[in-house]
């Protein structure tokens, strides 16, 4: 009998659950007023910040509303490729730094030129702005911009008596040659104690590249000249670490933890990180310093993160998309949002008026000026693929960097570029 | 006569000892897995305890620690106390038998202990999602440095529960920006979701239950040549389906509504296949016995077929509504994410990991969350498919 | 007798009707249209409206492209290990758990909980159990012998020797539990009286298993192999969370990915856009299949013949 009372309680409940949630209709009209639909992938409190912005530009253009869909960031190129498909995208977007050029080639998103960006393009920071430069023309704005530095243990400096006595001086080494000294100073195998730890992708790759002066693209696009001189010698400096002086931990294998995890837990003195870490570094109660990135024969560089914002050739209203969004990353609307959230501006007017109290951010505004160009292909994430076998043949020492990236050179330009 | 007795005699001592020897080295065995084992489990209820006691705050973290660490005693004591009763329990066991019944005695021990390691392997994932969970932000991976074998978190918080659940303060304020906004949330998520995977999986395992029996029981025209081709299309990986699929629910002006998000899977493949499999082996005698009694064909199935097959046709159920439960990136593309009321679990919680924060802390509690009525659903089903196995009708 | 034949296959039209209604519906226009996919080159632009004719050039392309080839034979590996190791994990516990034994429920419910984890989670899991230098595993040996050695400096996962076995371990332990459930329900409708009647003429443990208990499980057995088979087809998951594909071997200056499999291999070409590529390598896989099921099947049926005939 108590079977049967079980599935009666199962029915009822599995009813009431279909009447909870059979009525998905929800009111979306707002007063009359024409919807701007805006795809982003921001978080609550972006969110917030973004609904202020909206609200004082709705304040001057009072026959528009422009409503906020979040989307995740996980997955937000398969559902706009699958929206776009059966033509349900959005008015504006915004998307991953690498999804601009494959939007651009696919001829769904508006060419900026044709409303008037050429005036105003020079207020943005340059090495965000190229990455959405395709094929001569702008098709998007950089809306929000993050690079890697390099982050250090300053407990483990300290223990090594590495630490400089001037506070000002630069903690991390200037070069990668002295790189390399300071790294054997802080290795200590028997400690598990490593001076510095790799990720293998080509993003985390490109500060090496780009401080050696080494394009992975050429600037129109055409080629690929990853198995440049200046490129051959960056790898073979990065396969140094690993090989010759053993001052890598091993990071860059598959199945490896994050070089992130090991910098928390005190066993990596240097790594590679982005200012998104910092709170939570400084939640994990850490002795931590962020420094420039090392220089090559260029100098420092680092590579470029982020999103920009697009204009889908679906909308009717492209100008008034693009007013939103050009007033959204206006250098007073980029002061609010970065003072309030701890970002880096991308617009240059802004970066007078923003000050951080975190010394760590005024670092990272630093290394964003020396940024180096992203490689801008159709397809970011088949260049990825492609490059980053290769690389890690030469960091197990299995392949020469010439012959390794030789071929990567050779893939990429078959099956990406001519493809 | 003599030296073989003492031959034989020797041997006996020989075995006795060995015996003895083997039966000392399993207790210690099992003296260390139960103190550690018992150990991380009640540290783990000590730890859950004075999360959730210690009110929230910006020292919350240390004074769940200093909590903890006050109530050391109590989980070191009771793991002690646990582990000298289990030993006092099987010794006295042990010595309470006759010579000829220690081996197979001894070798029960090594089914236990060896059962009791596969579980710990196999479980230690779950255990692991646990207490990463209850870890504060950016110390999921900090490891004790004294014990290895120690992964419940010595500083324990709420955070990650909170955050899922979406009681922090921005989303507070973040619900006040209006009407749409407020339904965002983990409940409406969660409610969708039990919906979408209940429909899904109820449809699917009745179905293919009564396509199963067709392949198995019954009479039909190229039966077998029929079977292979379905088994055929099992090869074609599903990915290839998902943009001509997405065609037809948009065509039928399916896109974001509750159907879209099962409507092309009901049709399952493997579902038939196992079911059938397993029907293979009941005897058809059955069949004719209630055949014989005047039984109809809906008859045979609903009185014979599924109470026989009920072990595996629950797993079935099991199995489809897991699949539903966390099938992403079919639901992520059949979204409309302007009408938060067709937001699902899977894509509910890609909406809470942000870009950067890979933050593995809020992973794990969204996971523990996401099993809840699995687990439920499990000790429901458990019942007929765990123990009902024992029962067949034919063994009786 | 027709007249009930054709009444039989009316009863079980009707039994079939609802999958197949869903099956024509859902599935039918997806495979074709998979297929005439794989005629075309990818398209250039969002729509799939533009698609221009390529005719068989996908196919020769798989010919000639060696990363398909390799992840087909890494595949064919992945099933070789992984099903016979699952099948006899799966079958080991079911036989285990149907004696008589304390807390059977227990050990039951507590081999089956892994399955109900996502896979993606477990993927992650299990990496971070076999990290080096941070992993349960590495921490352990560690704490045995010193800093200096395989699992701690390399990792399981990061050795092109060991990394493919180190994810079919991890499959295994998440899947066993399934196995036993189907095992254990079948070993319920094998009769008493069977292995009584071997009792009674003497047979060992040994030769029950082989000749009572195996055959009847037949068909669990054939079901484990065939999804088996598309599971290491379709392996994408684990191989995602776990390897990406890695670590690298270069054979003959070609670089490959010893744990790139050819369902991961075929969801980079999807990712990538080119829907026809990628349409064309799973019917390939298909054919591949197919055939080889076709050949196994005539080999078996003349063995069977033969016994038969003696």
């Amino acid at each position: 009998m108590s079977e049967k009372k079980l599935m009666i309680v199962a029915v009822i409940a599995y009813i009431m659950l279909v009447f909870v949630c059979w009525d998905d209709s929800i009111a979306t009209s707002p007063d009359g007023r024409q919807i701007l639909t805006f795809w982003h992938t921001y978080n609550d409190q972006e969110e917030l910040v973004l609904r202020d912005i909206i609200k004082k530009w709705e304040g001057a253009n009072p026959k528009f509303t422009v409503r906020p869909v979040r989307i995740p960031f996980d997955g937000h190129k398969a559902k706009l490729r699958t929206a776009l498909t059966v033509g349900q995208g959005p008015d504006m977007a915004r998307v991953d730094w690498s999804f601009v050029c494959e939007l651009a080639r696919k001829n769904s998103v508006v060419d900026l030129e044709t409303l008037g960006f050429e005036n105003i393009r020079r207020q943005y920071l340059e090495a965000p702005l190229e990455t959405a430069y395709i094929d001569g023309k702008y098709y998007g704005i950089p809306d929000q911009s993050t690079c890697v530095a390099m982050f250090y243990n300053r407990q483990m400096f300290k223990d090594a008596g590495l630490l400089p006595e001037d506070p000002n001086a630069p903690v991390v080494p200037q070069t990668w040659e002295e790189f390399i000294e300071v790294g054997k100073k802080l290795t200590d195998k028997s400690k598990d104690q490593y001076a510095f730890a790799m990720t293998n992708t080509l993003w985390w790759n490109l500060p090496f590249f780009n401080s050696y002066g080494a394009r992975i693209v050429s600037e129109d696009g055409k080629k690929c000249v990853i198995d440049s001189d200046d490129a051959v010698k960056a790898l073979e400096m990065m396969a140094s670490l690993v090989s010759e002086h053993k001052i890598e931990a091993g990071a860059w294998r598959p199945g490896a933890i994050s070089p992130e995890q090991g910098f928390v837990n005190g066993k990596y003195a240097m790594v590679f990180m982005g200012p998104w870490n910092l709170a939570k570094f400084a939640n994990a109660k850490m002795d931590f310093g962020v420094g420039l990135i090392p220089g090559g024969t260029k100098g420092t560089s680092t590579n470029v993160g982020g999103t920009d914002v697009v204009i889908f050739k679906g909308t009717k209203y492209a100008a008034e998309c693009y007013d939103f969004l050009t007033f959204f990353t206006s250098a007073e609307n980029q002061k609010d949002w970065c003072s309030k959230l701890n970002q880096l501006p991308i617009n240059l007017g802004a970066y007078d008026l923003v000050s951080f109290e975190d010394p760590h951010l005024m670092m990272f505004m630093e290394q964003m000026k020396h940024a180096g160009p992203n490689p801008v292909v159709k397809d970011y994430s088949l260049l990825e693929d492609l490059v980053n076998p290769e690389v890690e043949a030469v960091l197990s020492g299995q392949k020469t960097a010439r012959e390794a990236l030789g071929a990567a050179q050779k893939k990429v330009q078959e099956r990406l570029i001519d493809f | 006569m003599n030296s073989t007795q003492a031959i034989d005699h020797h041997n006996k001592h020989s075995v006795k000892a060995q015996r003895i020897v083997l039966f000392v080295f399993l207790i210690a065995v099992m003296i260390s897995m139960s103190y550690v084992i018992s150990g991380q489990l009640f540290k783990f209820g000590v730890m859950a305890f004075s999360a959730f006691v210690t009110p929230e705050g910006p020292d919350a973290v240390t004074e769940a620690g200093k909590l903890m660490q006050s109530m050391t005693v109590v989980y070191n004591g009771l793991a002690v106390v646990l582990t000298i009763v289990l030993t006092i329990f099987v010794v006295k066991k042990f010595l309470a038998l006759g010579q000829e019944h220690r081996m197979p005695f001894i070798k029960r021990m090594v089914l236990y202990l060896a059962l009791t390691i596969g579980v710990v392997v196999v479980l230690f994932p779950f255990f692991w999602m646990l207490c990463t969970a209850f870890k504060p932000s950016g110390q999921e991976l900090v490891i004790s440095k004294t014990n290895p074998f120690d992964i419940v978190p010595s500083e324990p918080t709420l955070d990650n529960f909170r955050r899922v659940l979406k009681v922090d303060a921005a989303s507070k304020s973040m619900a006040a920006v209006d009407a749409i906004e407020q339904k965002k949330n983990f409940g409406t998520y969660f409610l969708n979701s039990l919906l979408v995977a209940t429909t899904a999986a109820f449809l699917v395992t009745f179905f293919a239950a009564m396509g199963a029996y067709v392949f198995s029981k019954k009479q039909l025209p190229y039966k077998q040549q029929i079977f292979m081709l379905l088994l055929a299309t099992m090869m074609i990986p599903g990915m290839m389906f998902m943009v001509p699929q997405f065609f037809m629910v948009c065509k039928m002006g399916l896109f974001g509504t509750k159907w879209a998000m099962f409507l092309p899977h009901l049709a399952s493949v493997f579902g038939i296949f196992m079911l059938k499999q397993f029907m293979d082996t009941i005897p058809d005698s059955l069949i004719e016995a209630a055949q014989i009694d005047g039984a109809s064909e809906w008859q045979v199935f609903t009185v014979v077929i599924v109470p026989l097959a009920l072990p595996i046709i629950l797993t079935l159920f099991l199995l489809t509504f897991l699949f539903h439960w966390s099938n992403f990136l079919w639901q992520l593309i059949v979204t409309n994410f302007e009408n938060p009321l067709s937001i699902t679990l899977p894509v509910g919680l890609a909406l809470f990991r942000g870009q950067y924060t890979s933050e593995l802390g809020l992973i794990m509690s969204a996971s523990c969350f996401s099993i809840v009525p699995i687990a439920v659903l499990f000790l429901f089903a458990q019942r007929y498919f765990i123990e009902g196995m024992t029962q067949g009708a034919v063994k009786e | 007798m027709a007249i009930t034949s054709s009444k039989d296959t009316a009863i079980s039209f009707s039994f079939l009707s609802p999958f197949l209604l869903f099956f024509g519906v859902f599935l039918i226009f997806p495979i074709f249209y998979s297929f005439y996919l794989s005629f075309f080159g990818s398209p250039t632009d969002y729509s799939l409206a533009n698609l221009d004719f390529v005719g068989l050039s996908n196919y020769f392309r798989i010919a000639t492209d060696m990363q398909f080839w390799w992840s087909l034979g890494v595949t064919a590996l992945y099933g070789l290990i992984s099903i016979p190791l699952g099948i006899s994990a799966a079958l080991a516990l079911a036989l285990l758990l149907d004696n008589k034994l304390f807390g059977k429920s227990f050990f039951r419910s507590a081999f089956f909980l892994p399955n109900v984890l996502d896979m993606l989670v477990v993927g992650v899991i299990w990496t971070l159990i076999y990290a080096p230098k941070f992993g349960a595993l590495a921490q352990i040996t560690t704490w045995l012998f010193s800093e200096d050695n395989f699992f701690n400096t390399t990792g399981l996962l990061g050795s092109p020797m060991t990394a493919l076995l180190a994810v079919v371990i991890a499959m295994v332990l998440k899947g066993a539990g399934f196995g036993m459930v189907l095992f254990l329900a079948a070993l319920q409708n094998i009769p008493e009286a069977v292995y009584e009647a071997a009792d009674i003429d003497g047979a060992t443990e040994w030769q029950k298993f082989k000749h009572i208990t195996v055959p009847l499980l037949r068909p669990i057995i054939t079901f484990m192999v065939i999804t088996g088979v598309i599971g290491a087809l379709n392996a994408f998951t684990e191989i995602y969370a776990m390897t990406s594909g890695g670590p690298q071997v270069v054979i003959g200056g070609e670089t490959v990915g010893s744990t790139s499999v050819a369902g991961y291999y075929l969801f980079k070409q999807f990712d990538a856009g080119n829907y026809g590529y990628a349409a064309a390598i799973s019917y390939m896989l298909l054919i591949i299949t197919l055939g080889i099921t076709w050949l196994q099947q005539r080999f078996m049926n003349r063995d069977n013949g033969q016994e038969v005939k003696k």
